[in-house]
C-alpha cells in the first residue's frame, strides 16, 4: 500500500454560502457561577436559578445546552444525566436572549462528595467537514451527603474497597482458596504418585 | 465442630467481603418531587465567546507514512473573542473524524510519527489535531476540554490548527472527513 491516499479536509463553512463564512457566531451566558450552598441528598431534585442563554453574533444560531467538565479540575465530574434542562436546545436571532431552566436530579445511588461540572450552551454545528464551535459555560458545583449515617459507613467502605483493588478480592480469594484446601486434605486422604 | 463452624462464618466473612467489592451501587432516578435550592450563589456576568472566520480549509491531503508526517495548517485561520466583561478561560477540545465509510480516532499520544505509537506497535485510523494560540504556542488537542489560558475582556485570539493525518492503511480515501474543534468559556 505504497500508493499515496488523498483526504479531503474542508472546514464546514467553506461548504457553506460566502455570506456565512463571513459571519460572527458567538453564546454568552447571563451568569459566570452556581454554587449551591446546601448540602444535597442522593434522590433529591433540586431547582437551579434560571440562565439566560444570549446570541452576541449577528447570525441565527441554534444552541445546546449540556453538562461538561474540565481536565484537572477538583471536584468529581458531575454525570450529564443528573442534570436536565429546558429548552435543551433553542435557536436564538442575534442579540437575543432566552432563559432555560436546569434542575439537577440526584440518583439515589450517588455517591457522597464535592461536583464540580460546566453547565453550557454551546454552539450547534452542521454541514461537512472540520468545524469550529464554541460554548459559554457556567461553572456548577455542590456537595452531596450521604442520607444516613450507615450510608456514609456503606460509601466508605466501598471506596476503600474499590480503591484497593485487586488486593481487596485477591487477599480473600487467596485466603478463601487455602482454607478450602485445609479442609480438604483434613477430610479427604490423597496421594499423587508418577505412573509406573 | 466447633471449628468448623468458625471456619464457615470465615467463608461468609470473605464471600460478603468479595461481594461488596465487585457489586455495582445501586441507582435509581428520583421521582421528580422538586424541592428548589434557596442557597445558591450565583454570581452574574457570564461569559462570552465570539467566533469569526470559523471557515478555513486544511486542502487534499495525502496519509502521513513511517518516514513522513502528512500535516496543515487550516487557512485561514479562526479567532476567539472575549466578549465578556471578565477575564474568561478557554478551553479546547477535538473529536473524532468520521467520513462516509471511515472514522479516525483523535489521539494526542503520538509523537511526530502517527504510524506507531508509543509502545512500538503501528497503528491506522489515528490522526492528530495541534492548535497554536498565544500566549501557549503549539499544543496538542484532546477529546477532554483543556485550558488554554484566561484571557481578558475584550480580547481577540488568532486560533491557528494544524492537523496531523494517519497513517497509510487508514480508511477514508478520497472522502471528505469531518470533526470538530470545541471552544470552551467560562469566567475565571
Amino acid at each position: 500500500m505504497r500508493r499515496a491516499a488523498f483526504v479531503l479536509i474542508a472546514l464546514g463553512g467553506l461548504l457553506l454560502s460566502g455570506g456565512s463564512a463571513a459571519a460572527d457566531r458567538g453564546v454568552a451566558l447571563d451568569l459566570g457561577r452556581l454554587d449551591v450552598a446546601q448540602k444535597l441528598t442522593p434522590g433529591g431534585g433540586y431547582r437551579l436559578p434560571p440562565l439566560g442563554v444570549r446570541n452576541p453574533g449577528d447570525e441565527v444560531t441554534t444552541y445546546r445546552i449540556v453538562v461538561s467538565h474540565v481536565e484537572g479540575q477538583e471536584g468529581t465530574p458531575i454525570p450529564a444525566d443528573w442534570v436536565r434542562v429546558k429548552p435543551s436546545e433553542l435557536t436564538l436571532k442575534p442579540g437575543r436572549t432566552q432563559k432555560v431552566q436546569a434542575r439537577l436530579n440526584l440518583p439515589t445511588g450517588a455517591n457522597p462528595g464535592h461536583y464540580e461540572g460546566l453547565l453550557a450552551a454551546q454552539i450547534v454545528t452542521k454541514g461537512k467537514g472540520a468545524q469550529l464551535g464554541a460554548a459559554a459555560a457556567a461553572k456548577l458545583t455542590f456537595s452531596v451527603e450521604a442520607s444516613t449515617w450507615l450510608g456514609e459507613q456503606w460509601y466508605r467502605i466501598r471506596k476503600f474497597l474499590s480503591g484497593h483493588e485487586p488486593w481487596t478480592w485477591l487477599i480473600p480469594a487467596l485466603f478463601a482458596t487455602a482454607l478450602l484446601g485445609w479442609q480438604l486434605r483434613r477430610r479427604f486422604a490423597f496421594q499423587v504418585v508418577r505412573r509406573a | 465442630m466447633t471449628r468448623v463452624r468458625v471456619l464457615l462464618l470465615a467463608a461468609l466473612g470473605i464471600a460478603t467481603a468479595l461481594g461488596v467489592s465487585v457489586m455495582p451501587a445501586y441507582t435509581a432516578t428520583p421521582s421528580d418531587s422538586g424541592s428548589v435550592v434557596g442557597t445558591v450563589t450565583a454570581l452574574g456576568g457570564g461569559a462570552c465567546l465570539q467566533l469569526s472566520n470559523t471557515s478555513a480549509s486544511f486542502g487534499t491531503l495525502p496519509f502521513s507514512t513511517r518516514t513522513q508526517l502528512s500535516a496543515a495548517q487550516g487557512n485561514p485561520t479562526p479567532s476567539f473573542q472575549n466578549c465578556g466583561n471578565f477575564n474568561e478561560t478557554i478551553s479546547i477540545a477535538g473529536t473524532d473524524a468520521s467520513g462516509a465509510n471511515t472514522s479516525w480516532h483523535l489521539d494526542s499520544g503520538f509523537a511526530g510519527n502517527p504510524c506507531i505509537d508509543a509502545r512500538g506497535a503501528a497503528q491506522i485510523n489515528v490522526y492528530g489535531l495541534e492548535f497554536n494560540a498565544p500566549p501557549v504556542g503549539q499544543v496538542r488537542i484532546t477529546k477532554t476540554a483543556t485550558p488554554i489560558s484566561t484571557y481578558g475582556a475584550g480580547v481577540t485570539t488568532p486560533l491557528a490548527l494544524q492537523l496531523d493525518m494517519p497513517c497509510v492503511g487508514s480508511s477514508g480515501d478520497g472522502q471528505v472527513v469531518s470533526f470538530s474543534v470545541n471552544l470552551t468559556a467560562a469566567v475565571a
